[in-house]
């Protein structure tokens, strides 16, 4: 078979020859790296490669420490849950010991519903005659009848009121059961600067943000994420900062009542507020320049350009040209268009 | 490399072959027999200058690591320009080459039989120009369309230099020539305004 004509001898696309005239041969191979990369060959052939750890043995490593850390965290929350229970144990012995065995079990289930009758295995123990008698059914509709105020996770340790009330003579437990299990409650009130929704339902509102255009937005310091946004909020006094590319931030105080929903709403200014946009629409079409500048032809639009006057310089295919002189406006857009009608 | 592609090399002179059959390739050989043709190729196929040491070293250490796979019934350097295309692939993808862009051309020392600056600033534009139409092309069919466009080379010399049939030089000639004419047709149509 022939071969096919070159493009740089005047076949093929048009200008092809011009662009494809700038490429020359490729150079020849420096000296020095010669030299270089036939020591590593070298070195190669002796050493062989060096091996690196292959991307599947570091997914594999990083798949280990991930659930390293998971075991960790659920140990670290289930030694807090267990605390209040064994502190409890202590006062629930001074009864009999079956109970203390009874408490066992449970204490070593983090949170099993509270709601749950009381397992088999809490009556297995029941062997000698000195066991008080069982919690009755009363007693379990007691615990279900719990108030839903009090929250529906609760620890380990209040499975232990139904068999600590009211036949065991260890009253002072009942009153403090709810103040033992609060060891992990403490925090709560901390948690609730964290704007954490479902912390303190009582003190708190909503706060609605909105921007032109979107912007990240930061409650009292803490990034929440774009806008439109709505949050929850405790009562009081915020402070709402919004930051957008190319903008200036701006900072609202917000005040939220418990209960209520305030709005914040802005429109963020341009930092480059020196300038403005033009477009340039003509009939017939012609070729725009703006001050001595040749945009192409029209339609131009959205050409940047500093706030001030412009030359225009309209030129239409048949020769005929008008000039116009356009103000920019900082931030605004301005609009230019000519009919060579006449 | 089983499954891969093994042409010999049909009615052409074997010049090129620097390793008997049933010897183990020799990095160190495969590199002083082959070494300019590996950074002509990477070249042509638009890896940047300032890359092109590193490529080149990337190409001999994937020839050690796969020596055994070479079984001597294809040509060595259509072996070592299958090596390139696949390495040169995998650069374009590379993320420092996508996030390092250059803020304009670094100048070049002007040379002593230069023509005048203006003159050495319009070649310098014409040259990314090209550059540019060239990397809408694949490394394999850029290489192609390269050294017969450029360098001036026949099929047949084409076919000899990779070590690939005849037929397949044309196949990739032709479907580079349509993806330049194309990438070139649009060039020019977006030139003009903005």
């Amino acid at each position: 078979m022939r071969d096919p004509g070159r493009f740089v001898d005047g076949h093929g696309p048009e200008g092809a020859r011009e662009v494809l005239a700038a490429l020359g041969p490729p150079p020849p191979l420096p000296h020095e790296v010669r030299a270089r990369t036939g020591q590593r060959a070298i070195e190669l052939r002796r050493h062989g490669v060096r091996s690196r750890p292959t991307p599947h043995l570091w997914f594999a490593a990083g798949v280990l420490a991930s659930a390293a850390v998971c075991l960790l965290v659920v140990w670290a929350a289930g030694s807090t849950a267990e605390e209040p229970a064994t502190a409890l144990v202590p006062e629930v012995a001074s009864g009999t010991t079956p109970r203390v065995t009874a408490g066992a079990p449970a204490s070593s289930q983090p949170a099993p519903a509270p709601t749950a009758p009381a397992p088999p295995d809490h009556a297995e123990p029941a062997g000698p005659s000195s066991e008080p008698p069982a919690p009755t059914r009363a007693q379990e509709r007691a615990v279900r009848s719990r108030p839903a105020s009090q929250g529906p996770a609760r620890p380990a340790a209040e499975l232990l009121d139904p068999w600590s009330s009211p036949t065991a003579p260890v009253s002072p437990v009942e009153p403090e059961a709810p103040g033992a299990a609060s060891p992990s409650s403490p925090a709560r009130p901390a948690a609730s600067m964290t704007l954490d929704p479902w912390v303190g339902a009582t003190g708190r509102g909503h706060v609605a943000v909105s921007s032109v255009p979107a912007a990240r937005v930061s409650i009292d310091g803490t990034e929440l994420g774009w806008t439109p946004l709505v949050h929850a909020l405790p009562a009081g006094t915020h402070r709402v900062t919004l930051e957008a590319e190319g903008h200036r931030s701006a900072t609202v105080q917000v005040t939220v009542e418990a209960g209520g929903r305030s709005t914040v709403a802005r429109r963020l200014e341009p930092v480059d507020a020196a300038h403005g946009t033009l477009r340039v629409t003509s009939v017939p079409w012609s070729r725009v320049l703006v001050d001595g500048r040749d945009l192409g032809p029209t339609p131009v639009i959205g050409v940047r350009l500093p706030a001030g006057r412009h030359q225009v310089t309209l030129r239409a295919a048949d020769g005929r040209e008008v000039t116009r002189s356009v103000v920019i406006e900082a931030g605004r857009a301005s609009r230019l268009v000519v009919r060579f009608d006449d | 490399m089983a499954g891969r592609h093994s042409w010999g090399v049909r009615g052409i002179a074997d010049v090129t072959r620097t390793v008997p059959e049933g010897a183990e390739l020799d990095v160190t050989e495969v590199h002083a027999a082959h070494a300019d043709f590996v950074w002509a190729t990477l070249h042509r196929m638009g890896v940047r200058e300032a890359d092109v040491p590193d490529v080149l070293q990337d190409v001999f250490v994937v020839v050690h690591r796969r020596r055994a796979g070479w079984d001597g019934s294809e040509h060595l350097r259509a072996w070592l320009f299958a090596i390139c295309g696949r390495l040169v692939r995998n650069y374009r993808r590379k993320a420092f080459r996508r996030h390092e862009r250059l803020m304009g051309e670094v100048p070049e020392p002007r040379a002593a039989g230069a023509p005048d600056p203006e003159r050495a600033a319009v070649a310098a534009d014409a040259r990314r120009t090209a550059e540019r139409l060239l990397a809408t092309l694949s490394p394999d069919r850029r290489a192609v369309f390269v050294m017969f466009e450029v360098e001036g080379l026949s099929c047949r010399e084409i076919a000899d230099q990779l070590g690939i049939p005849l037929g397949t030089v044309h196949s990739r000639l032709h479907k580079a020539r349509a993806g330049f004419a194309k990438a070139l047709g649009r060039w020019r149509a977006t030139r003009g305004g903005w």
